[in-house]
């Protein structure tokens, strides 16, 4: 049954491949919202300027206020 | 109409006289492709039944890489010097820009074919003076200027340019390369009946390559 | 003041769709894998055709957005348009380097070799390509705006180019016919269109997820470079006014 391995292989790659790349997607969201929380650390203003972009955000309490 | 056709053909004469007078890239170009065709001939076995298959690929392969060295080096050379923002500067409608250059393209790797086919003939004993197979290298040549052209604008303001002219037209000119090719090869063998299908592919793909490249000529030259 | 926004809408959809993405493959994989039956002639093997057609679909449906959004970009020169193609065309790379690879792993014990120039494959490698080409433009464009246009030349010249290359290769292999085992839809008995069905939804709303997200990352480096910009143009002022 050879065939099997080939079947099992092909699988293998792909999920290793899909499980990468979410892991990859998800390391760029966080590497981002770091570096726009360093930015707007001391600003609200600037803050708002990403607002569309950070999910998060309803749940955060603002700093330097 | 006759404004922009005077204006094209100015923009044609131009690179004539500029290559007349530096005399850089016809003679690169010549040189590449007759030598392409002589590795070929070493590459191949050329005195055996295949010889009109291999020999179409030959040809195709030694006109193509010399179109991308004429291309690339035409358009470089213009941004370098600054002349092609020069051009642009002009009073001149952006796609009459792209036909100016687009049959200056044409024009050049059309004479290189002109000097390379009877030697290619003669090294490989083959007959290829003959209208359909005419008709096929000007059909692929068109599409191949058309296309490069473009490409080779847009890839001549970037670093890098020699390399990523023939990855950009590799696979946008594949179905010219194998409609060329085996066009080509049909003729050669004297079976002439899908030659007519393969034509009209060529022609097809001539018409909307132009048409594209002519429309978003403008957008790509915009700074 | 707490910031909200189309932001929690966007995440909350995110995370439904995840679920539902993750619910759907599985299902799916199980379909597949399990349920549907062994196939007669090809064996086990055969069971790649599971994830390798719906990837193909996903690759190719990631083009067509590609070309979509390229020619919304040309017209109305908003970067959102560049954002959604380069994000697509991302995917779509993945996607399509995965084709190619389970491709290779079914043909190869079916077949007896890892790659044939059938029409299917020939155009999927040469899709590779393009998506290829349109990010090494990007990367040796220059500047975001030039980026954008040429890369969205590329989407827009390749998508009409595909077709033409599949008839192309077509045509070219009449004359060389060669055996090419797939599964029609004429004699796939009723489990396997199942299976089918069931992973081409889940892979379909994988794509959409991915999109989700690759955007929002998109969108993010944009305001970066907008805000670092703006940053550096009041410091800027803030010299010459002192």
């Amino acid at each position: 049954m050879s065939n099997l391995s080939y079947l099992f292989v092909a699988f293998l790659i792909t999920w290793i491949v899909i499980g990468a790349y979410l892991w990859m997607l998800n390391r760029q969201v966080q590497n981002l919202k770091d570096e726009i929380d360093i930015l707007t650390e001391d600003s609200v203003l600037e803050r708002e300027h990403f607002s569309s972009t950070l999910p998060e955000s309803e749940g955060r309490a603002v700093r330097g206020q | 109409m006759k404004g922009g056709l005077a204006k094209i053909s100015m923009i044609i004469w131009k690179d004539l006289l500029t290559e007349i007078r530096t005399k850089e890239l016809f003679g690169g170009m010549l040189i590449f492709a007759v030598l392409t065709i002589i590795t070929f001939n070493f590459a191949f076995d050329m005195t055996g039944t295949g010889k009109e298959a291999s020999g179409a690929g030959a040809m195709w392969v030694a006109f193509n890489f010399a179109g991308f060295l004429g291309l690339g080096r035409s358009i470089s050379l213009e941004r370098d010097k600054g002349s092609f923002d020069g051009l642009l500067l002009c009073p001149v409608d952006r796609g009459t820009i792209f036909l100016g250059k687009f049959i200056g393209n044409l024009l050049f790797i059309s004479l290189v074919e002109l000097i390379s086919v009877p030697i290619f003939a003669a090294l490989f004993d083959l007959n290829v003076f003959q209208p359909l197979l005419l008709l096929a290298l000007f059909l692929g040549t068109l599409g191949f200027a058309a296309v490069g052209t473009l490409l080779a604008v847009m890839a001549a303001s970037t670093r890098s340019r020699e390399v990523l002219l023939p990855v950009l037209m590799f696979p946008i000119l594949l179905p010219v390369v194998i409609a060329s090719v085996r066009v080509t090869t049909l003729i050669l063998t004297g079976q002439t009946n899908d030659v007519g299908a393969w034509l009209n592919l060529l022609g097809a793909y001539d018409v909307l390559f132009l048409a594209i490249s002519y429309a978003v000529f403008d957008r790509v030259v915009e700074e | 003041m707490i910031v909200k926004g189309k932001s929690s809408w966007a995440s909350s959809l995110g995370m439904v769709l995840g679920l539902l993405t993750a619910i759907t493959m599985a299902i799916g994989m199980y379909l597949g894998l399990v349920y549907a039956p062994k196939d007669v002639i090809q064996g086990n093997a055969q069971r790649i055709f599971y994830i390798h057609v719906p990837m193909a679909w996903v690759a190719f449906l990631a083009f067509g957005v590609v070309f979509l959004a390229a020619i919304l970009y040309l017209w109305k020169r908003a970067l959102i348009w560049d954002q959604i193609a380069r994000s697509s065309a991302e995917i779509g790379l993945v996607f399509t380097t995965l084709v190619l690879v389970t491709g290779s792993f079914w043909g190869r014990p079916i077949w007896g070799t890892w790659w044939t120039w059938d029409a299917r494959l020939t155009t999927t490698l040469l899709l590779w390509f393009i998506f290829l080409g349109y990010f090494m433009i990007r990367a040796y464009a220059g500047d975001r705006g030039r980026a954008a246009t040429y890369s969205a030349v590329i989407g827009i010249i390749g998508f009409f180019d595909v077709p033409i290359i599949y008839e192309s290769v077509n045509w070219w292999r009449t004359l060389h016919p060669e055996s090419v085992v797939s599964v029609t839809s004429a004699n796939m008995p009723g489990e396997m269109v199942v299976a089918l069905m069931v992973c081409l939804l889940g892979f379909t709303l994988f794509y959409l997820y991915l999109m989700i997200q690759k955007f929002g990352i998109e969108r993010m480096k944009d305001q970066l470079i907008d805000y670092q910009y703006a940053l550096s143009e009041r410091e800027a002022e803030g010299v010459t006014t002192a």
